[in-house]
């Protein structure tokens, strides 16, 4: 009899989510990572002597509230702050625009149709594909909270999902810095523009799930979420890379570490991309091709990198400032994205910046600052490949564009660390650089990653799914963990 | 618009009837004569010469080559020698069968796998995770089929004495005209015969060479037409006719399994997961919903039928394949017949039939639909095992 | 004078004459108004060169309803559709691609480039002709309302449901993608080659401003796949005569069943009386009444021009105003004194009888969309060419040749403004004319006359704001039953008596019928006239 009921890979928010949530429910279970360090997407580093990164996803305010409840996190140190916190745009001329200083209609309406949005969230997900499958009356009261928004509402609902994000912000602003703030914190990481429909979704559920971010950062979350799984009698295992599963006859009976050790158990729930671990982690054949086609159409195109910074002070324009971002309009950002179909990266790119150490301790040095900067767009497939002298074209760019928004910024810099797509594939196992274990994009998002895997179990038996690339997505909300673990604790 | 064969040049000049038709985008004879019995019996009593060059081809060559095609084909070919052929099928993911072809060993780790239809994106649907690399050889290589009771004198005459050695459905190399060769005991006629592989480059020389020893053995250059009638002889499937392609079918009700055409006993079905096992299993458990049979007709009640237009009994002239409906007893219908001919040979009037299992067992009696001065009638047929013609040079 | 009508058409567009046709025949008394001196919209036939006739706008017919040629009897009234067997591309290293009706024929040229995608298209249209048909029932039928609680729209909506219930996982699986992903990207299912990728996918953005890879174009691909559906009716091809034939056999039908039809009278306004539509006033002054008068144009001339904001909501004004046109192609119509002779497939033959496209890549084609999303028409655009004259010399005279271009991308907003898209013409015709002679060396030297259409021109001589040749984008949000907008997608507008029957209504643009008609049937299934 092996020592574990449930494997679950990737200590990332997901895995731990999921691996506690088992934990809570009495099961035996082993978190195993790849890194050295528990955190996934938000484990911290030291990018330079001193100075902290705080992970790949910093923004902590995509939570879910009822993941803190339920998994009493709060006991762990985890706490939402009070106040959610804006993206400003940076404007050489005009200074620093929050779009959300002032509340308009459109920010009324999404207030108003949030609750639906944190529903699709936050229920179990419905297998979209297969509604004879789901009990009518099931679809019956999903149906009716949709309609008790009222027509022109749920109308308006039904209308702006396959929008282009420039459409639907143009029919409410004029303003072109006041858009691109609101826009590129939903595009970033995607493979969407302004103009590509289907990119209002990426928009509306962001800021409809948005709340207040966590007191102290990702490292407060991570340390929480580890010390919550602790506490669940969840074992943590790091630097215990998966090669592959381990099969008995047709089922998943556990994984195959890179050390060549067989870890056991009944089952096994992945949190790591879905596509790496069907057409990677499976014996040739054992799927089936039709299910293989579909994973094979995952789209997994990475668009960022991330450019850390160690500033030794804040540069005035910064001061005070969280979250930020140098695209002055809606073109500006569609401009940036035009390089990426032709493998290449503007000289023009937009960066969103989030100076990390402003509000969680320990990143920096008394006096210094961390800025985490993702820059969109870069491919992960770059043409002629990400050697040195395109990192070293990049970071220059980079700082020429933040030197502009920010100025005094690179005087200020005393080390920095760029990771290209291709670093972030490998420091982190996301398969293409893609920062949401999947593309988020309308379709492979309403029924994720694939109608035979939609609610958390494959069709391979014993093999879970509980990470970004399933329902509802690859951001920092901890709900595919949550959904994964209420599911298989249910099976 | 058909592009020739590496035979073409042969074959134009001796095909005098202008009978063609198209065979996967190639001019393929039907007959070189305006009619096609002569070739048929050259078939039966000495030997046909037929061009299958548009036989789709693949050589997989690398140590995964036995897996992948172990994996794809509803057989364990782990276990095929050196210079053996099997016969075999392959299916989709719901068991339903997508070709049948054949798998020769050539070597270690060098295979060739035939079929109906393009094999190329089928096999690259599999290939992750398989050391093996696969090339399309349709074009490659020029095929000849030379069947019939004088094919091995004409070919140990032709490629030495080693071909009097070769057994059913083996394989061997061997030079005819002085041009390497690839000689399979295989055919499509249910009869002694052999395949001849050859480079497109050398096989005018081939074709030559053997024309020129078959002569006295009585050798003739063959049609499809010809070669259709001794295939249902034979109680050979064709593909397109008698089933279809699944994954080129429309419906699901157009796919058959392996079981539905008489390609049971070619699927290994425990053993290492293959593509279609689970599905099969299954249809293993509740039963085929059809089966694959032969049919002869009651010669007595046609001829009556025919009598009572005041026509002598016609049989069609070569093989046909618009099929006709099949009925029990009481007029319902239980299937059809997809092909058929009057075998000359045996003299009688055959048919090879897709039914409901009830009806399948040799010896059960039916009825099938005959069409005799526009007026559709039906008359008696029993189910005969198949083939319906075994002669024992055939494995000799 | 007022005569009075039981209905007015406003256009005598194809769709426009499909409603008066289908009202004539149930017995009303019906009067089409055309502006032009012409019938046809953008489905029409000019001599615009003594001896050539010109497809000025559409320049095949795709989906015109087999239904509707069946209960118009168009074949007898001058219908004649010579299909389209081919689709060429020529590449820009002398290489070419053609896809013919003949399986066997495509697959032996597609393996030159790509042998997997050669043995893969058999599947992939099979996959699309099964999706076509649900999309079949959508497109035959007035579009479903899910915000209602009628019992008869749910019993609707469960019938669609169930429909799909048959349907594999699979079948479901790729149903979404083709409504969800972008044209490139859902081929890439089957497809790696850009030669097929490249032509294939440019179909899913005709007439649209978007590109082969965003998001939303798949379905459009279904189009050519919609003629497999309708069988023995599939009339993808050339109408004899020119487009213009379409528009004149259903005219035809119009008149055998009683309707009136007037040509240079051109509506001012729609009179409206205490909130209801009691007939038009031309531009001459004439007032003619009717019992109900239809709009075969666009939204914003419908509403903004004709009708007049002030007697409209201004909730509903602006969710016009928000109504997407913004046109994103344009028109050269040739005049050749002989065969257009391709360098990379010289002479004539039967690759020159189909479409020709010059699309030689997905990255040329994301440029020339780059091009134009910031206010410029491509400089390398994307050119679908029809020679016409090859397989119905009825158009040119004997040895002589028309040469329909349909171009994209030409923005209708172009950076110094639309207005003044009258002197970047010239340019924007020698763009097209310099690209196509990169493919056709004695292009320049053969050619007799030459007429440019940019969207301003579009606008302003046919009628299409902005130039949009479906009179608004067919993207999600103005489909189905929000085409042209929510509540109003049923062919009635909120003026009473007044009703929408042209593109801007369920089920979209393209040489379809199915507005007119369905504008027809629900208007007289409302016994108001």
């Amino acid at each position: 009899m092996s020592r574990y009921d449930d494997i679950v890979i990737g200590a990332g928010v997901n895995g731990l989510v999921a691996a506690t949530r088992l934990g809570m429910g009495g099961r035996r279970v082993l978190l195993v990572d790849r890194a050295e360090t528990p955190g996934g997407r938000c484990a911290s580093h030291e990018f330079h002597p001193g100075f902290r990164s705080p992970g790949l996803l910093s923004d902590t305010s995509a939570l879910r509230p009822v993941v803190l409840q339920e998994l009493d996190l709060n006991r762990f140190g985890i706490l939402r702050r009070a106040e959610s916190s804006s993206c400003v745009t940076l404007c050489p001329d005009r200074g620093v625009l929050d779009p959300d200083a002032t509340s308009s209609p459109w920010h009324a309406w999404i207030g108003e149709v949030a609750p639906v949005i944190e529903a699709f969230v936050d229920d179990a997900p419905l297998d979209l594909l297969h509604p004879e499958r789901a009990p009518l009356s099931e679809l019956i009261q999903r149906g009716l909270e949709l309609r008790r928004l009222g027509r022109k509402t749920m109308m308006q609902l039904l209308r702006v999902p396959p929008m282009a994000v420039a459409d639907w912000l143009r029919e409410s602003f004029d303003d072109e810095p006041t858009m691109a703030a609101l826009a590129l914190p939903a595009l970033k990481g995607t493979w969407l523009a302004p103009r590509s429909p289907g990119s209002a979704f990426n928009l509306l559920f962001d800021r409809a799930i948005a709340g207040p971010p966590i007191r102290g950062g990702t490292p407060a979350l991570v340390e929480g979420l580890v010390a919550a799984a602790e506490a669940a009698s969840v074992e943590i295992r790091c630097g215990a890379a998966v090669d592959r599963l381990h099969l008995s006859g047709e089922r998943v009976a556990g994984v195959r570490l890179e050390d060549g050790a067989t870890v056991e158990a009944e089952r096994v729930a992945a949190s790591n991309g879905p596509r790496q671990v069907m057409l990677q982690w499976l014996p040739p054949g054992r799927l089936p091709w039709r299910q293989r086609r579909r994973y094979e159409a995952y789209r997994c195109r990475g668009t960022t990198a991330q450019l850390l910074l160690a500033l030794d002070g804040v540069p005035e324009v910064l001061d005070g400032v969280e979250y930020a971002q140098t695209a002055t309009s809606l073109d500006a950002i569609e401009r940036a994205f035009d390089a990426v179909k032709y493998r290449r990266f503007s000289d023009e790119p937009v960066l969103w910046l989030h100076q990390a150490s402003l509000r969680a301790a320990g990143l920096a040095p008394e006096g210094g600052a961390v800025v985490a900067a993702l820059i969109q767009y870069a491919p992960h497939d770059l043409d002629g490949g990400w050697d040195d002298s395109a990192r070293e074209a990049l970071v220059s760019t980079a700082m020429r564009v933040l030197e502009r928004h920010v100025p005094g910024i690179g005087a200020r810099v005393v080390g920095s660390r760029l990771l290209t797509p291709t670093d972030i594939e490998q420091r982190y196992g996301l398969e293409g650089g893609q920062i949401h274990h999947g593309e988020h994009a309308l379709d492979q998002w309403l029924v994720r990653p694939e109608p035979d895997a939609a609610l958390y179990r494959t069709p391979v038996p014993g093999l879970w799914f509980c990470g970004g690339g399933s329902h509802p997505g690859g951001g920092l909300t901890g709900a595919p963990g949550r959904h994964a673990a209420r599911a298989m604790l249910a099976d | 618009m058909p592009v020739p064969t590496p035979f073409h040049p042969r074959t134009s000049e001796l095909c005098h009837s202008l009978l063609w038709k198209e065979w996967s985008g190639y001019y393929a004879v039907r007959s070189f004569d305006t009619c096609h019995e002569r070739e048929y019996f050259a078939l039966r009593h000495s030997a046909g010469l037929i061009d299958v060059s548009p036989l789709f081809k693949a050589d997989l060559r690398g140590p995964g080559a036995a897996d992948l095609l172990s994996l794809v084909t509803v057989r364990n070919l782990r276990k095929l020698r050196v210079g053996r052929v099997t016969y075999l099928c392959w299916c989709d993911d719901d068991g339903k069968v997508v070709d049948d072809g054949t798998v020769t060993r050539l070597g270690d780790t060098h295979y060739r796998l035939t079929g109906n239809g393009p094999l190329c994106a089928w096999l690259d649907r599999y290939t992750d995770g398989f050391d093996v690399e696969i090339e399309d050889t349709t074009e490659a290589y020029g095929a000849l089929a030379l069947q019939g009771p004088t094919s091995r004198a004409i070919l140990v005459e032709a490629a030495g004495p080693e071909v009097e050695k070769l057994k059913f459905f083996r394989a061997m190399e061997a030079r005819i005209g002085g041009v390497p060769v690839g000689i399979t005991r295989t055919g499509y006629t249910g009869d002694l015969g052999y395949e001849v592989w050859v480079g497109r480059d050398d096989a005018l020389a081939v074709w030559d060479r053997l024309m020129e020893i078959g002569r006295r053995y009585r050798i003739q250059p063959a049609g499809l037409d010809a070669m259709d009638v001794t295939r249902v002889e034979a109680g050979f499937v064709l593909c397109g006719v008698d089933y279809f392609a699944a994954h080129h079918c429309l419906i699901d009700e157009r796919k058959s399994s392996p079981y539905e055409i008489g390609l049971g006993w070619a699927v290994n079905l425990e053993r290492e997961p293959f593509v279609g096992q689970q599905a099969l299993r299954a249809e293993v458990e509740r039963g085929p919903v059809w089966k694959f049979a032969g049919l002869e007709y009651d010669w007595d009640d046609y001829e009556a039928l025919f009598d009572s237009h005041g026509l002598p009994p016609q049989v069609p002239s070569g093989a046909w394949r618009d099929a006709v409906p099949l009925y029990d007893q009481r007029r319902r219908q239980i299937g059809q017949a997809t092909s058929g001919a009057w075998s000359p040979i045996m003299k009688k009037n055959v048919a090879l039939a897709t039914l409901r299992p009830a009806h399948a067992e040799p010896g059960s009696r039916l009825r099938i639909e005959v069409t005799v001065e526009y007026e559709r009638h039906t008359i008696g047929a029993t189910v005969l095992p198949t083939p319906f013609f075994d002669p024992p040079r055939k494995k000799a | 004078m007022s005569t009075r009508y039981d209905a007015i058409v406003i256009g005598g567009g194809h769709n426009g004459l499909t409603a008066a046709a289908y009202l004539a025949r149930a017995g009303r008394k019906v009067l089409v108004l055309e502006r032009r001196h012409v019938l046809g919209g953008a489905a029409v036939s000019e001599e615009l060169h003594p001896g050539f006739t010109f497809s000025v706008c559409s320049y095949v017919v795709s989906l015109l309803r087999p239904h509707i040629i069946r209960e118009l009897e168009l074949a007898r009234h001058g219908l004649e559709i010579i299909p389209l067997d081919c689709s060429f591309l020529p590449l820009p290293d002398g290489d070419s691609l053609a896809r013919w009706g003949d399986p066997e024929r495509t697959r032996r040229e597609v393996a030159r480039f790509s042998r997997r995608d050669s043995e893969r298209l058999h599947e992939f249209g099979l996959a699309m002709t099964q999706l076509c048909r649900f999309a079949k029932r959508i497109i035959d039928s007035p579009a479903p309302d899910p915000a209602s609680l009628d019992p008869r729209e749910l019993m609707k909506l469960l019938r669609l449901g169930q429909a799909m219930r048959g349907d594999s996982t699979d079948l479901r699986w790729l149903n979404y993608k083709l409504l969800t992903m972008s044209a490139a990207d859902f081929l890439g299912l089957w497809f790696e080659s850009d030669v097929l990728k490249a032509p294939m996918s440019v179909s899913g953005i005709i007439g649209t401003f978007l590109g082969v890879r965003s998001p939303g174009t798949a379905y459009v691909l279904l189009h050519h796949y919609m003629g497999e559906i309708d069988g023995a009716y599939r009339a993808w091809g050339f109408s004899k005569g020119g487009t213009g034939g379409v528009s004149l056999a259903i005219a035809n039908a119009a008149l055998a069943h009683g309707a009136e039809i007037r040509e240079e009278a051109p509506v001012a306004r729609v009179l409206v009386h205490g909130g209801k539509a009691t007939g038009v006033v031309l531009e001459n002054g004439d007032e003619i009444h009717a019992g109900a008068v239809l709009s075969s144009v666009d939204p914003n001339l419908t509403f903004m021009k004709l009708v007049g904001e002030e007697h409209l909501e201004d909730e509903f004004v602006g969710n016009i105003r928000n109504y997407k046109l913004r046109g994103s192609s344009g028109k050269v119509n040739l005049a050749l004194d002989r065969l257009p002779e391709f360098a990379c497939r010289p002479g004539d033959g039967p690759h020159l009888y189909g479409d020709i496209a010059i699309a030689p890549g997905i990255d040329y084609l994301e440029r020339a969309y780059d091009d134009a999303k910031y206010g410029d028409f491509s400089s390398r655009p994307y050119i679908n060419v029809v020679v016409p004259s090859l397989v119905d010399p009825s158009v040119a005279p004997p040895g002589k040749h028309v040469m329909s271009c349909f171009v994209q991308y030409a923005p209708f907003d172009i950076k110094e403004g639309p207005q003044r898209w009258p002197e970047r013409r010239e340019a924007f015709g020698d763009a097209v004319v310099d690209t196509l002679a990169e493919y056709i060396p004695g292009l320049r030297e053969s050619i007799l006359y030459r007429q440019v259409l940019t969207p301003w021109d579009l606008q302003e001589e046919f009628g299409l704001t902005e130039g949009n040749i479906f009179q608004g984008e067919l993207s999600h949000e103005q489909l189905l039953f929000q085409r042209p907008t929510a509540g109003w997608a049923r062919y009635r507008t909120p003026v009473d008596g007044l009703w929408s029957c042209g593109s801007a209504t369920h089920p979209g643009g393209g040489i379809m019928g199915s507005p007119g008609e369905l504008a027809a049937k629900t208007l007289l299934a409302s016994r108001s006239v």
